[in-house]
């Protein structure tokens, strides 16, 4: 991958005049280019001088006496709590959905559990009384009376 | 208490702990002073806004939650109230801002590196507020680009953007400086 002198200078803006900060990448296409082009070398000279420069620059060191006494002096002012009530939402919102697994397998169990329950109870339930398949008796009555009928399947007892 | 994490000491300030709070406020109000005079270039508002930003943290510590480092948030904190207040007042002319303490005893050296000091001032004063901020806590206080994006609540492109325009202007700015610190 071969560098242009602007994209060079533009990741000396991004990522500064140190070069072993650049990813990877970007700082071997970078050295090539530096091998190969003198006014490259000249704008790392420039990005250098600027780092050097604007990192010298300290303000008189910083003295938070002043802040830390001011605060002394003073009570603090009561908290903001939290209400449950209200914080159910950004709860929902944070909650930590990852790791899933331990909560699909629960919901795969119980959805197991479900399946043996459904095909124990299913067996007595098929089959009447007399052998006669109620799977077969419910399909031949009308909808409407199995539904709204006080007693829709009469035939289904023993 | 003192060696206790920054999390650890907002978990119990959450619970109105007072001597936590006065730990946590030794520890960050030299970090929080120095990054507010950078961005607002005054150092009576900067100790109004530390002092403020202190308050807060106070305040709202039972709705901090640990989700992000407590110094990514703080630090937004305090960028924050740097640019609100800059919306309210204009910037302090660089003129009325006070000379670095210059320890070189060579006069004629002291009085070069003051003029640059001077004219890299009046540069990075020039910036809008979040080129200085992206510069300041990039440079100064260490951040990577993605933290610098969390503190100042953007993108890292965005930052990527704000330090690109914000190098370009000291560039062209500084430029005679920068021939001679490149010899």
């Amino acid at each position: 991958m071969t560098m242009t002198l602007a994209r060079f200078q533009h990741l000396l803006d991004v990522h500064g005049a140190d070069l072993a900060r650049w990813p990877p990448p970007q700082r071997a296409a970078a050295e090539r280019l530096l091998a190969a082009d003198r006014t490259a070398t000249s704008a790392l000279a420039q990005a250098r001088a600027l780092h050097a420069l604007i990192a010298r620059e300290t303000p008189a060191e910083a003295d938070a006496t002043g802040v830390l006494r001011a605060l002394a002096a003073r009570p603090l002012p009561p908290q903001r709590r939290r209400f449950l009530w209200r914080q159910w939402p950004s709860d929902l919102l944070t909650f930590d959905f990852v790791p899933a697994w331990p909560r699909v397998a629960a919901l795969a169990g119980v959805a197991a559990l479900g399946f043996v329950i459904g095909l124990v109870d299913l067996g007595p339930m098929t089959v009447g009384a007399n052998g006669e398949d109620t799977a077969s008796i419910v399909a031949d009555n009308d909808i409407g009376a199995v539904v709204f009928a006080p007693d829709p399947l009469p035939e289904a007892h023993p | 208490m003192d060696g206790a994490s920054d999390e650890e000491l907002m978990l119990r300030i959450a619970t109105g702990d007072e001597p936590a709070f006065r730990v946590l406020a030794r520890r960050y109000a030299p970090l929080a002073l120095r990054l507010a005079r950078r961005v607002m270039g005054s150092s009576a508002d900067a100790e109004e806004i530390v002092q403020e930003a202190l308050l807060r943290l106070w305040v709202n510590a039972p709705r901090w939650r640990p989700v992000a480092s407590y110094r990514t948030w703080f630090y937004r904190v305090v960028i924050n109230l740097c640019l609100n207040r800059k919306r309210r007042a204009p910037f302090l002319p660089i003129e009325e801002a006070s000379d670095p303490a210059d320890p070189t005893p060579d006069a004629a050296a002291g009085m070069e590196r003051r003029e640059i000091d001077r004219a890299l001032a009046a540069a990075v004063a020039e910036l809008p507020e979040r080129q200085r901020a992206a510069i300041a806590l990039t440079y100064h206080e260490g951040l990577s680009n993605a933290e610098t994006a969390a503190a100042l609540g953007t993108s890292v492109s965005a930052v990527e953007t704000l330090l690109v325009r914000a190098k370009r202007t000291l560039r062209q700015r500084l430029g005679p400086m920068l021939d001679v610190g490149s010899k």
